[in-house]
């Protein structure tokens, strides 16, 4: 059995609470690292964050949870475009194929 | 290319013919492997460029729901209507093996038996857009899931694309040159001592 988190700032995440999801409302990427760290070595399989929290350290994260089943997967929230990831995709994408098919 | 430091030897070049026959037939399964990586990976990507588009969508729909419903409740009695829920999910992870790359496979389950028994509160002292917004959540939630496996798959295959495609290169561009060099070098090692070695006989005269 393994738990679903959301992590980011209280406005864009507290609807999730609703739907059985755990939230853990952060102010800043400093703040949500820790959380992140700590949910890592629980019984998580995947983390939401919003991507104004995530956007600093979405690369870390993925090398810290490359080794492991934890999915961290970035989600838009209540302010700004979302746009982290599709570029995510994207480099993933660039990684494999060492170009960009996906959107040329 | 400068090959290796090789003792001319027979044993040696039998060892190194053995290491060519064995690279070459490494690099035809690797290659074969990525291929069909990449095969498997583009699909997957493509589903997860949809379901991303999908998932942003439904949650910014969510969120403008969300913001009329905080505009017409206030901000405690909307804290207090979510503060308690009453659904709780949680996930069986599973594993699927596509080329030997183990990506997780998500099946939830929810603690009450009702998926939409989602509303935490009373329907008496919340606006009826806090339903509204709730429920566009929950409509999405589904695709969300879906979207973490999609994309934690795509993660994991990039890389095993990655690691699988530096060591078709490293084959086909170092080991199996160097091994064939190698043989070049000791054959005609071999051949020049045996042509000495003839020489020498002529001259003493011990040939006819």
């Amino acid at each position: 059995m393994h738990r679903i988190a959301v992590v980011g700032e209280k406005d864009s995440i507290y609807g999730f609470a609703a739907l059985g999801l755990e939230i853990f409302s952060v102010k800043d990427s400093k703040e949500a690292r820790t959380v992140v760290n700590r949910l890592i070595n629980e019984d998580l399989a995947v983390i939401y964050l919003t991507e104004s929290i995530i956007a600093e350290i979405y690369d870390e994260l993925l090398e810290l949870t490359a080794e492991t089943q934890v999915s961290i997967i970035p989600i838009p929230g209540v302010s700004g475009e979302p746009k982290l990831g599709m570029k995510a995709l994207k480099d993933s994408v660039i990684k494999a194929v060492g170009t960009d098919i996906l959107f040329s | 290319m400068a090959t290796a430091q090789v003792n001319p030897t027979r044993m040696e070049l039998t060892r190194l013919k053995k290491k060519r026959v064995m690279a070459v037939r490494g690099h035809k399964l690797l290659k074969d492997k990525r291929d069909e990586l990449m095969k498997q990976f583009i699909a997957m990507v493509e589903e997860n460029k949809n379901l991303r588009q999908k998932v942003e969508r439904g949650i910014k729909r969510a969120n403008e729901k969300f913001l009329i419903a905080k505009s017409e409740m206030s901000e405690e009695a909307l804290r207090v209507a979510l503060i308690a829920p009453k659904q709780s999910v949680s996930i069986e992870v599973s594993s699927r093996n596509i080329m030997s790359v183990n990506v997780p496979k998500f099946s939830y389950n929810t603690r009450t038996a009702d998926k939409n028994d989602i509303y935490s509160y009373g329907l008496a002292f919340t606006s009826f857009s806090l339903d509204d917004a709730v429920k566009a959540l929950s409509e999405t939630f589904e695709d969300m899931l879906k979207l973490a496996e999609v994309e934690k798959s795509c993660q994991l295959l990039a890389r095993e694309i990655e690691k699988t495609r530096r060591r078709v290169n490293a084959l086909e561009y170092v080991v199996i040159p160097q091994a064939e060099g190698g043989i070049r070098y000791i054959l005609m090692k071999l051949d020049e001592n045996e042509r000495s070695a003839q020489a020498r006989l002529m001259k003493t005269g011990a040939t006819k």
